[in-house]
């Protein structure tokens, strides 16, 4: 008889495999992107700052950040990229508000030309409830900052610069590509298909709905992993990352995990990089998230020994995150 | 107020955009021509529906939007609107068509059942062997689409061939997709053993789409659920839907009506054509655009 063990991993892996998202799970390890492509620095750095509450001053914080990491704002038109996905009002599925805010503010004061917030839904299509709901509009608001949403925006096709998903070039929103610096303000999660989402899996918002598909199920169909990978390939343009890790969300994350408050701000231009130490935060190991393994191979740097650490140490900040089952393999 | 909005919205090209200052787009044009086809003095829906007549692609489909070829889960929206004007009729028929060979993948849930006999958590927990209409070709099929699909088809006269078969499967696969509190999510109902919650606009487009084809129980579980939602969503999209389906099954909607316009006139919907145009069609006490319920 199957032993029960090997009989759940193999099952749940079929069921990961292929679900109704239809999320099928690369198996390739060959590279297929023209490494030429893709030069790296020899290092990254990346910032952790401590971030006790959202009610506490925070765009101080966020401006020292963004210097740290050594992103070039002055002069640029920025777009923000948060994670507004859905909304439960006992959950912490969206990156907060306030951070959203006083990372606008952050930017405008390091002399940004235009500051725009902007995101595609994954899962809700009624923005105007999200937005409110949520509490971003009023943030919005009170700052001042346009927001675009990304799954009804003009769209130009870009071409692919790695070839994971087999996809032709990605229509993607016109706000996004003419942005001078590109600003992914994820939410610290786990991902119950992905196993965290953090600045890379945050791109899925880019891709517009309108043409994808909800929840960007094309995007699904051809594995999770493997669009992480092409979508964050195509982008050229300078990036920034800002995860809000004031409060994470562990267990059955994106949407239907519980709150980990980790009180903590993580910043860099690399977001391969930015994401290796979010996972190391959780306590999981970079080298088993597989879109990580791969992007550090080419996209950016998930190992330690190439990443810069500035701010915080880290150790004293981890906690380890609950994870489903399928993916306890990712413990650190 | 809500009409002179939508049509103030039209592009130079004769189409509307998603948004003001958006290029224009199929979605929010064919709800346009839907909406203002019921209106009592008869607008003029000409630029419109030329907007829309000039983008039916080779295969009879629609766009998404303009500047792009395939054809999309639009193309619902399209044949819906055009099929009110007699003199579209033909190309309402020929995407009607084209509607009838989409097809939503199916994927095999029967691992999820030996898994349960081993104790793990299935995935999901739905019949993946339905087939109902995606959003894009070569993906699954969710509850708006198909929804779309089901409303368009059953608005075309006579249906094209295999469209009766395709229609009751659609059905069979929205009421295999009702959610524990009795709405719909946008797809799911259950997800590694979580139930999932229902939004207001998918269960609202799929208490249209079935009409009273589903069980009497079902339906108004389906629209308490509905009501209960809009006790705590006010948006342009969820009112102006969840009027439609609660018109349609006879319940008292004035007061909903009311908070519609007073919500236009607070938040202009964000600025959302699509809710808009909903709108419009939903402060029409006289339209009955899905026809009669009860009727196949």
């Amino acid at each position: 008889m199957l032993e029960r063990r090997a009989f759940l991993k193999g099952a749940l892996g079929g069921l990961v495999a292929v679900s109704a998202h239809g999320c099928s799970r690369p198996a390739q390890d060959e590279a297929r992107h023209d490494p030429a492509a893709f030069p790296r620095p020899a290092s990254s750095r990346v910032a952790v700052l401590r971030a006790e509450a959202y009610d506490r001053p925070l765009e101080a914080i966020i401006r020292d950040g963004i210097a740290l990491a050594g992103a070039e704002v002055a002069g640029r038109r920025v777009v923000v990229k948060p994670n507004l996905v859905e909304f439960d009002p006992a959950g912490v599925i969206n990156t907060h508000p306030a951070v959203i805010a006083a990372t606008v503010v952050a930017l405008r004061r390091l002399g940004a030309r235009e500051v725009i917030v902007a995101e595609g839904p994954g899962h809700r299509r009624d923005t105007e409830y999200l937005l409110d709901a949520s509490g971003l509009l009023a943030v919005l608001r009170d700052v001042q900052a346009r927001y675009v949403d990304l799954n009804v925006d003009a769209v130009r096709p870009v071409p692919l610069r790695s070839w994971y998903t087999g996809l032709g070039p990605l229509q993607l929103p016109a706000t996004v590509l003419d942005a001078d610096l590109l600003v992914s303000l994820p939410k610290l999660k786990t991902h119950h298909w992905a196993g965290v989402t953090l600045s890379m899996k945050n791109m899925f918002g880019i891709v517009p709905g309108a043409v994808y598909g909800w929840p960007k199920n094309v995007l699904h169909w051809q594995g999770i992993e493997n669009s992480i990978l092409d979508i964050n390939a195509a982008l050229t343009m300078p990036r920034l990352a800002v995860v809000d890790g004031i409060v994470g969300m562990e267990g059955n994350g994106p949407i239907q995990g519980s709150a980990k408050p980790m009180g903590v701000l993580v910043f860099g231009t690399d977001w391969v990089a930015v994401d290796a130490t979010c996972a190391r935060l959780m306590e999981l190991e970079p080298a088993r998230i597989d879109y990580l393994r791969r992007a550090g191979t080419f996209l950016g740097h998930a190992d330690v020994a190439q990443i810069v650490q500035v701010g915080e140490a880290i150790a004293p900040l981890v906690r380890p995150f609950a994870v489903i089952d399928s993916f306890a393999a990712l413990r650190a | 107020m809500m009409r002179a909005a939508l049509l103030a919205r039209q592009n130079p090209d004769g189409g509307l955009g998603a948004r003001p200052g958006l290029p224009s787009a199929t979605e929010p044009t064919a709800l346009a021509v839907l909406a203002l086809s019921f209106e009592p003095d008869q607008p003029d829906t000409l630029p419109l529906r030329a907007w829309l007549r000039a983008r039916q692609t080779p295969e009879h489909a629609w766009p998404v939007m303009a500047g792009l070829q395939e054809p999309s889960w639009t193309t619902a929206l399209a044949v819906l609107a055009l099929a009110r004007y007699p003199e579209d009729a033909p190309l309402a028929e020929r995407g009607a068509a084209w509607l009838t060979s989409s097809r939503g993948k199916t994927i095999d849930t029967r691992g999820g059942l030996l898994g349960r006999l081993f104790g793990a958590t299935p995935t999901n927990e739905l019949d993946g062997t339905l087939v109902g209409w995606p959003w894009v070709d070569g993906t699954f099929s969710w509850v708006e689409p198909t929804a779309y699909a089901l409303l368009a088809l059953r608005a075309v006269s006579p249906p094209p061939a295999g469209a009766t078969a395709r229609i009751a499967e659609g059905e069979r696969l929205l009421l295999d997709r009702v959610c524990r509190d009795g709405g719909w999510n946008y797809g799911n109902r259950r997800v590694l053993g979580e139930d999932l919650w229902s939004y207001p606009d998918t269960t609202a487009l799929a208490v249209l789409a079935l009409g009273r084809r589903a069980d009497r129980g079902i339906t108004d579980r389906a629209l308490a659920c509905l009501e209960s939602m809009l006790t705590r969503n006010h948006s342009g999209l969820a009112t102006a839907l969840g009027v439609l389906a609660l018109a349609a099954h006879g319940r008292d909607v004035h007061a909903l009506r009311e908070r519609l316009q007073a919500r236009f006139e607070a938040t202009g919907f964000a600025g959302d054509s699509r809710a808009l145009a909903w709108a419009v069609l939903a402060s029409n006490a006289a339209a009955k655009p899905f026809g009669e319920p009860g009727r196949a």
